[in-house]
C-alpha cells in the first residue's frame, strides 16, 4: 500500500521546487552573462575569471593576454593585465605615452570594444594631431580601483612606463565606504556585537539583477538620507588624492585631474535623475538623489582644490560633459557619445594647455 | 540575524528539521529549541544573553517561591523583588538615558557643562518585550491564575522562544508552557497554515511596511518644512498603515514560525482600522501588549472598581506611551489616548444613566451605518494624527511637522510617486476588505500542488528582494 506523504514532506517538497526556481533563475542569469559579457561563475569554475589578484603589485588586474568576448562586449587585454594594445618595449625619440588611470569607467565596463574606450580614442585623436609622432594611450582602468589602488597603479604600472603625461579619473569607488557602517548595522544595536551571520556569495546575479532594476521600488526622490554629505569626514579622500598627486609630482610627470562626470544633475527632472542615479543609490544606499549630488559636488570641490594646492591641472569634466542618456548608460559610465565626449573634452583640454609636450 | 536575512532562513531549516525529528523525543526537542533560541538571540548581541538569562532565573525563582510562600507577606516580598530586578533592569537600559540627558540639560541650564556619556547605554534589543514576557508569568502564579513550572529550562525556553523574543507577541506562560508538555501537533494544515502566514508577514513587511516608508515615510519626516501639507498629511496616514504592516507582518512571521515548530501564539491584531472609538482600536491594536497593560497594571491600580476609574486610565495609557520609548512624545502619545478613551467612557456612561444606546444609532434604517462610518473616520484621524508623536525622534520634531502641515497649502513640495500611492491604496483596500476574501486566497494556494506553490514561493522570494531596503529593520525592534 503507498503511504501518503506526511506533512513534512509536503513542506519539503515546496520548499525544494521553490529553490529550484531561484536556481534556474539564477542559472538563467549567469548564461545570459557569459553570453554578454563573457563573464559568469563558469570563468570562476574554469579558473579563467576576468580579474585576477597579481601577487607581485597587490593590485586587481584584468587577466593578461586574454580576450573576454560577450554579444555586448569584448575585453582584450595586454600582458600588463590592462585593457589596452601592448606597448612597445622601447620609447622612440619624440614618442608621446599616456597614460589614463582611473576604475571602471576608464576602463569602459560597458564599452563594446577596447577601441571604443575613451582613452583610446584619446590616442586616435591625438595621433592625428601628431601624425610624425608615436602615440601611445595606456588603459590603466580597472573596476572597482579606489583612489588607494590608483595610487599602486601609479607606482608599480604606470611611472615604470615612464609616461610622459599622467591623467587621473578618479571615479567613485571611494564613496562606497561612507555607507558601509549605516547599511550594514540594523537599528537599534549600533554598536552591536553579533554572532557571525551567513551571507549569499558575491557572485549571484540574481539579487543584484533584480535590485538594480527595481530601484524606484525601494526609493523615493525626497529627502531620506540615512547619512547627511555635509557630515562625511572627506579628508581621508582628500589625503590620498594628496598622495597620488605628490607621487606624481615627485616622480616628474607631467601629472592631468579630472573630476568625475556624472549622469544626474540637479536641473534635470526629477524621474529623470532617480533613473540616471539608480545605479549610484544602489551602491551608496544610505545617501538619498540630493544627498547624492551634495556628496558628489562636494568631492569634485576636494579634486579642484587638490589641484591648486599642489598647482595641478584640473580639467572639470564634471561641467563639460553634460549629465543625461545621451553620454551615460547608467550613472557613471559613457555611452559611445559619452566616450567621444570625454575623448575631444580631455583632447582640447591637453592641446590647448599645451600638455602633449610640443 | 533578522527573519528577512539568509541566515534567518537557513536557521529555521534546521531548526524546523531538527524539531521534526524529535517529534517523539520532548526533551530533546526542549533542549533543541532553547538553544536555538539562545543561539538567535546571540547574533544580534552575544552580550545580553546574560540578561536574557538573569530575568529568566528572576522570575523563575520568584514564581516558585510565591507558590512555595504559606503566607501573604512573603508571596508579596518575593513578587516585589521579581518586579524589581525586571523592571529595574529593564529602566536602568531603556531609561537611563533618557534621565541622564534630562540631568545634563538641568546641570547645563545652571551654566555647568557635565559630561555624562560614560553612562550611554545601549538597548538590548526585544528586552521591553521579554521582560513583560517574564514579568506575567510571576504576576500570573500571585494571582493564582497559573502554577510555577518545575523545569527551569522550560520557563528559560518560554523567556528567549526565538519566534517572540524581539518583538512579541507578548506570550502568557500559561499559553505557552502547557504547549510545550504536548505532543507536537503534526496536520499538514498546521504546517501549511504556518507556511502561509510565514509569506503573508513577509509580503506585510517588505511589500508595503518597506515601500512606504521609503516613498512617503521617511522623506515627510526627515524634513517637514520641506513637504506641502497634503503631502505631510499622506505620509502620516502612510505611516499609520506602515507601523501595521510592520509589527503586523512581525507577528504573522512569528506566529508562522511558531506554528511550523508546532506552537500556537496569540494574534496580536484585529483590523485595528476598523476601530470606531479608540477604547475599540485598543482591543484590536497589539493585544497582547495592551492585554498585559490592562491585565496587570489597570486592573492591578483598580480598574473600574477601585479608585478613579479616569485616574486608572491615564496611568495604564501613559505607561503603554512610556513603554514604547523613553520621550516626552512618547508621555503625550500616551496621554491623547488616555483622554479619548476616558472621554468616551464617560460619554457611555452619560448615555447609560439617560437610558440610550452606548453609541448613537442612524435616525433612517438606510443610513444606519453613518454613525459608525463616521465613528471610523473619526477614529482613524486620532490614531493616525496621533502617530506624529509615535514617528517623530523627540517632541520638538513632532510640533516642527504639525506645524508644517498648518502652514499655506501650496507651500512645500509633493514629491508623490506612483509606487508610493499605489501602495498605499492597496494597503487601505487590503485592510477594509472582507478577511473572506485572503482566506479563499489562501485555501486556493494550498490546493494547488507542491510546483505551483514552490514557484509562487520563488516569485515572492524575488520580489522581497526587489522590495526591500536592506536597512530597515522592524519598527518594534527599538522599544
Amino acid at each position: 500500500m503507498k503511504r501518503a506523504p506526511g506533512p513534512g514532506r509536503r513542506i519539503g517538497a515546496v520548499v525544494l521546487w521553490a529553490v529550484l526556481f531561484l536556481v534556474a533563475f539564477e542559472t538563467a542569469l549567469q548564461i545570459r552573462s557569459q553570453l554578454r559579457f563573457g563573464q559568469s561563475v563558469f570563468n570562476l569554475l574554469s579558473g579563467a575569471t576576468r580579474y585576477v589578484n597579481d601577487e607581485r603589485t597587490g593590485l586587481k588586474l584584468l587577466r593578461p593576454g586574454r580576450v573576454f568576448a560577450g554579444d555586448d562586449v569584448e575585453i582584450r587585454t595586454n600582458s600588463l593585465g590592462l585593457r589596452s594594445p601592448e606597448l612597445a618595449p622601447q620609447r622612440l625619440p619624440g614618442s608621446l605615452r599616456v597614460a589614463v588611470v582611473g576604475a571602471s569607467t576608464v576602463m569602459g565596463e560597458l564599452t563594446r570594444t577596447n577601441d571604443a574606450t575613451f582613452p583610446a580614442l584619446l590616442g586616435e585623436r591625438l595621433r592625428v594631431r601628431y601624425p610624425q609622432r608615436a602615440i601611445e594611450v595606456v588603459n590603466a582602468g580597472i573596476s572597482g580601483a579606489r583612489i588607494a589602488d590608483q595610487l599602486r597603479m601609479l607606482e608599480e604600472i604606470v611611472l615604470p612606463l615612464q609616461p610622459d603625461l599622467v591623467i587621473v579619473y578618479p571615479g567613485f569607488n571611494d564613496f562606497a565606504d561612507y555607507c558601509r557602517d549605516v547599511v550594514s548595522t540594523p537599528t537599534p544595536a549600533a554598536l552591536r556585537e553579533g554572532l557571525p551571520l551567513v551571507s549569499l556569495p558575491n557572485w549571484l546575479l540574481g539579487i543584484e539583477a533584480v535590485r538594480r532594476h527595481t530601484g524606484f521600488l525601494r526609493a523615493a526622490p525626497g529627502r531620506q538620507t540615512l547619512r547627511d554629505p555635509a557630515a562625511v569626514d572627506r579628508q581621508p579622500y582628500r589625503a590620498r588624492l594628496e598622495r597620488l598627486v605628490a607621487t606624481a609630482r615627485d616622480a616628474g610627470v607631467t601629472f592631468v585631474l579630472a573630476t568625475n562626470a556624472r549622469a544626474y544633475r540637479p536641473e534635470q527632472p526629477l524621474d529623470e535623475q532617480m533613473r540616471l542615479s539608480a545605479q549610484a543609490r544602489y551602491f551608496n544606499p544610505c545617501f538619498d538623489l540630493p544627498g547624492l549630488n551634495a556628496l558628489y559636488d562636494r568631492h569634485n570641490g576636494e579634486i579642484l582644490d587638490v589641484g591648486r594646492h599642489f598647482g595641478v591641472p584640473v580639467l572639470p569634466l564634471h561641467e563639460r560633459i553634460p549629465g543625461g542618456r545621451e553620454y551615460f548608460v547608467d550613472a557613471s559610465h559613457f555611452t559611445p557619445a559619452g566616450e567621444h565626449r570625454a575623448a575631444d573634452t580631455i583632447f582640447d583640454y591637453l592641446v590647448s594647455r599645451g600638455l602633449t609636450g610640443t | 540575524m533578522s527573519f528577512q536575512s539568509l541566515h534567518f532562513l537557513l536557521f529555521l531549516g534546521v531548526v524546523f528539521a531538527l524539531n521534526r525529528c524529535f517529534l517523539q523525543r520532548p526533551d530533546a526537542r526542549k533542549n533543541l529549541l532553547l538553544v536555538a533560541s539562545y543561539y538567535f538571540y546571540m547574533c544580534w548581541d552575544w552580550r545580553y544573553a546574560g540578561l536574557l538569562l538573569l530575568m529568566s532565573a528572576v522570575n523563575f525563582l520568584a514564581g516558585r517561591r510565591i507558590q512555595e510562600s504559606a503566607d501573604a507577606r512573603g508571596r508579596k516580598r518575593w513578587l516585589a523583588f521579581a518586579l524589581a530586578v525586571s523592571l529595574g533592569v529593564l529602566a536602568c537600559f531603556k531609561y537611563a538615558n533618557f534621565f541622564v540627558d534630562g540631568a545634563v540639560r538641568l546641570v547645563a541650564s545652571l551654566g555647568v557643562q557635565a559630561d555624562l556619556t560614560v553612562l550611554q547605554l545601549l538597548l538590548p534589543i526585544g528586552i521591553s518585550f521579554f521582560t513583560f514576557q517574564s514579568l506575567s508569568y510571576t504576576l500570573d502564579i500571585f494571582r493564582g491564575r497559573a502554577r510555577a513550572t518545575g523545569s527551569f529550562r522550560d520557563f528559560a525556553l518560554f523567556v528567549a522562544f526565538f519566534p517572540t523574543v524581539l518583538s512579541g507577541p507578548i506570550t502568557r506562560a500559561r499559553q505557552l508552557l502547557p504547549q510545550l508538555e504536548q505532543p507536537l501537533p503534526d496536520s499538514r494544515e498546521r504546517l501549511e497554515e504556518g507556511l502561509v502566514l510565514v509569506l503573508r508577514g513577509f509580503v506585510k513587511k517588505m511589500a508595503f511596511a518597506d515601500v512606504l516608508a521609503a516613498h512617503l515615510v521617511n522623506p515627510a519626516f526627515a524634513a517637514p518644512a520641506d513637504y506641502s501639507p497634503l503631502f505631510l498629511l499622506v505620509a502620516v496616514y502612510a505611516f499609520t498603515f506602515q507601523l501595521y504592516m510592520d509589527l503586523s507582518g512581525y507577528t504573522d512571521i512569528a506566529r508562522g514560525v511558531a506554528k511550523l515548530l508546532g506552537f500556537d501564539l496569540p494574534t496580536n491584531f484585529d483590523r485595528p482600522y476598523h476601530a470606531t472609538s479608540v477604547s475599540d482600536f485598543w482591543q484590536r491594536w497589539h493585544t497582547s501588549m495592551s492585554g498585559f497593560f490592562r491585565d496587570y497594571l489597570y486592573f492591578g491600580i483598580g480598574g473600574s472598581k477601585h479608585g478613579n476609574v479616569y485616574v486608572n486610565l491615564y496611568v495604564t495609557f501613559v505607561a503603554i506611551g512610556c513603554w514604547h520609548g523613553a520621550g516626552w512624545n512618547f508621555v503625550l502619545y500616551g496621554l491623547i489616548h488616555g483622554s479619548c478613551v476616558c472621554l468616551e467612557r464617560w460619554r457611555r456612561g452619560r448615555r447609560a444613566a439617560r437610558g440610550l444606546p452606548a453609541e448613537p444609532q442612524g435616525a433612517l434604517p438606510r443610513l444606519a451605518a453613518l454613525p459608525r462610518l463616521a465613528a471610523l473616520l473619526l477614529t482613524f484621524q486620532i490614531i493616525a494624527l496621533s502617530r506624529i508623536l509615535f514617528r517623530a525622534p523627540d517632541l520638538g520634531s513632532a510640533a516642527a511637522y504639525v506645524a508644517a502641515m498648518l502652514k499655506p497649502v501650496a507651500a512645500g513640495a509633493a514629491p508623490f510617486t506612483a509606487v508610493g500611492l499605489a501602495t498605499l491604496l492597496v494597503a487601505v483596500l487590503l485592510h477594509y476588505l472582507p478577511p473572506r476574501l485572503f482566506e479563499h486566497a489562501a485555501r486556493g494556494y494550498l490546493r494547488a500542488p507542491a510546483v505551483v506553490q514552490g514557484g509562487a514561493i520563488a516569485g515572492l522570494a524575488l520580489a522581497l528582494m526587489a522590495f526591500s531596503t536592506g536597512t530597515a529593520s522592524f519598527i518594534y525592534f527599538q522599544f
